[in-house]
């Protein structure tokens, strides 16, 4: 079976730029992630948003860019928010501690 | 008449003449004159009408007698006279093909005339030495082309130097000479040697010479320069053994650079029984400018694969100490199956107190960049764990060396672990203090046959100054198992849909198995994922399993883990 790839879907609005993801987010997927998110810090917005709702899977090497993301996106003046957390990725962020380290913002809290 | 036909037939009229000669006839008129007879016998002027011919033409009777020649004959058989037969002017019998008249190649093509019914003999006679020549030297020329592309594609695939140097000697013979040894470039004081020899060239023999020992000629052209003095060569490779049992007397001996990148790599030294011309030593030279490449690539991936070696053997996990009332059993598997590293890593030290401390963890990133990665971290635990005894407080300052690190890198690195202390009971057991780097929690294999998820949570290694690190004590009863595994193990994509191994799959294939020794609950962990990974492409798997036993029974036996 083929790994899924990673759909980036960009939207920009005058308070934020939402990256909706769709996929999964690993050694071979991080790199077009953080390319998309170094792509919008050219024009920093005051908020990037990565809408994790559709993410299946992030392994360390995924957890990793994140964290990077999340250093390089306060550099640029702004800030990085999840949003739409799965379960399995919420367990992921309290087992690695970087639940409190990122911004995470839940519509409606993860069961 | 006649010199009327004789000027008419030329070389493209008896093209193809068989070895018989071709008949030509010219149909006479009746009144013709009978062909005039020579009157002056003996004269040795040529006749003019037959000098605008490019071959030479001698035209004799049935009997041999001379009747007419032309200038360019006269050239090539200068006692030539009309009246007489060629072998009373001194010149050889012609035949049809090749001769040789003194120190000349001649092509010779006999053409019978027959006018008003008197048979003459027309021979044909051209100088081909120069033309002969150039033919030879172009099919040597090939030859050597050829020889040399030869040696260029069988030099060129070994990476190995014995390979390469046998290579080398075995082509060489008997193209360059019958003797034919390659010598590489002293390396710690030793120069290692391979020879070929006529009777068997693909028989190869070799050794080891000091610098010491080394034929000064041959030692003048490892260090780059062509040595003159070729006279004394044969007596100096008599000396190192290399001639066998040929006289020295009798053999040509030279020898040539084999040059490398930076210096010579090498030296060939070749025996024939004839000096070589010029030829010979071009050919030669070409042929040690590419067996120098060929032997430069594989001393320097010699060179490299033992820097390789030296340094994937540093990286690569260690056996963990003798610790009384500790049983380890480990297992580990490389993404990258051509390396023997990889981003996993796990460890143990004895303490001071008797006690151990342990760890297993993974790095961000793969191959050779974290492998490096995990190098650094376990020389900081190795350091750290003799000013800090807490795994909790030496989790936090294994932190902020990591940060440091990459900041200065520019890179944001990090890692998950899990770092554990065990210390013996009065019971029998063990007691573990285990602190998370936001690893995943272990497991434990209880004497019941139940297995159970440590709750234990902490913040990855590197990412953030001051990280929550929680700490939680486990007890382990005599036989009892903790076993720490890295996400490769959870995340292996298996079975039929390629899905994640996963945490339950773990426990299911573990529960039960709480007899096992310690090296048998990690080679269970690696067989069992293994199986589900089925060949797929995996994550660093890494498996350290610590069981509590008596303390005279501390056997242990890492699986897999690379020598």
């Amino acid at each position: 079976m083929e790994r899924p790839e990673l759909s980036i879907t960009v939207r920009r609005t005058p308070e934020e730029v939402v990256l909706s993801l769709a996929g999964e987010i690993d050694m071979l997927t991080g790199t077009r992630l953080a390319n998309a998110v170094t792509e919008v810090l050219a024009e920093p917005p005051p908020r990037v948003t990565l809408d994790l709702a559709g993410v299946t899977f992030c392994d360390s090497t995924g957890l990793g860019t994140l964290v990077v993301l999340s250093r390089k996106v306060s550099h640029a003046q702004s800030v990085l928010v999840l949003t739409n957390v799965g379960d399995f990725l919420m367990r992921v962020l309290d087992i690695t501690g970087l639940r409190s380290a990122l911004m995470v913002k839940n519509s409606e809290p993860s069961s | 008449m006649i010199r009327e036909l004789s000027t008419n037939v030329n070389t493209a009229d008896v093209a193809g003449a068989g070895s018989g000669g071709r008949r030509v006839t010219a149909a006479a008129a009746p009144d013709a004159p009978a062909i005039p007879r020579p009157s002056v016998v003996g004269g040795s002027e040529p006749a003019p009408l037959l000098d605008h011919f490019r071959e030479g033409v001698v035209v004799t009777d049935q009997a041999g007698v001379i009747r007419e020649f032309s200038e360019p004959a006269l050239r090539l058989m200068p006692g030539l006279a009309v009246g007489r037969t060629l072998a009373g002017c001194g010149a050889p019998a012609l035949t049809d093909g090749d001769l040789t008249i003194g120190d000349r190649r001649v092509r010779s093509r006999r053409v019978d005339l027959t006018v008003a019914g008197v048979t003459s003999i027309a021979w044909y006679v051209e100088d081909v030495t120069d033309a002969i020549a150039r033919s030879d030297a172009l099919l040597a020329e090939r030859g050597r082309a050829r020889f040399l592309a030869a040696a260029s594609q069988q030099l060129g695939n070994p990476l190995h130097e014995d390979r390469a140097a046998r290579a080398a000697v075995r082509l060489a013979v008997p193209t360059l000479g019958e003797i034919a040894v390659v010598v590489l470039s002293p390396r710690r004081g030793r120069a290692r040697w391979w020879r070929a020899t006529g009777a068997d060239p693909a028989m190869v023999d070799g050794g080891v010479l000091t610098g010491d020992e080394l034929p000064p000629a041959v030692e003048q052209a490892l260090a780059g320069n062509e040595p003159s003095e070729a006279d004394w060569l044969a007596d100096q490779l008599a000396e190192a053994g290399w001639l066998g049992d040929r006289d020295r007397r009798a053999v040509s001996a030279r020898v040539v650079s084999l040059p490398g990148s930076a210096s010579a790599t090498g030296a060939l030294v070749v025996v024939r029984d004839t000096d070589p011309d010029q030829h010979d030593m071009q050919l030669l030279r070409g042929f040690a400018a590419r067996a120098g490449a060929a032997l430069d690539a594989a001393v320097l991936y010699r060179d490299q694969a033992e820097v390789a070696e030296t340094l994937q053997a540093s990286l690569a996990p260690t056996e963990p100490p003798a610790v009384g009332g500790v049983q380890w059993g480990a297992a580990y598997r490389p993404a990258q199956s051509s390396l023997r590293i990889g981003g996993d890593f796990y460890g143990a030290h004895q303490m001071p107190d008797g006690g151990a401390l342990f760890y297993l963890g993974d790095v961000s990133g793969k191959g050779v960049d974290a492998a490096v990665f995990t190098g650094q971290i376990r020389q900081g635990i190795q350091a750290l764990r003799r000013i800090e005894a807490d795994p909790a407080r030496l989790l936090s300052l294994l932190n902020d060396a990591v940060l440091e690190t990459s900041r200065s890198h520019g890179q944001g690195r990090f890692a998950t672990m899990v770092l554990g202390r065990a210390h013996s009971t009065h019971s029998g057991g063990l007691s573990l203090t285990l602190a998370s780097g936001g690893h995943l929690p272990p497991i434990v294999l209880r004497s019941d046959g139940s297995v159970e998820t440590v709750d234990l949570r902490g913040m990855l290694i590197g990412v953030v100054p001051d990280p929550r690190i929680a700490t939680v004590t486990v007890q382990l009863a005599p036989g009892e198992t903790c076993v720490l595994f890295s996400d490769g193990v959870t995340e292996a994509r298996g079975g039929v849909r390629g899905d994640q191994f996963g945490a339950a799959r773990l426990v299911d294939a573990l529960t039960g198995c709480q007899r096992m020794p310690a090296p048998a609950v990690a080679e269970r962990v690696e067989q069992v994922i293994g199986d589900w990974l089925g060949g797929r492409n995996h994550d660093d798997i890494a498996v350290l399993a610590v069981r509590a036993v008596p303390s005279g029974l501390t056997a242990r036996h890492l699986h897999a883990v690379p020598s």
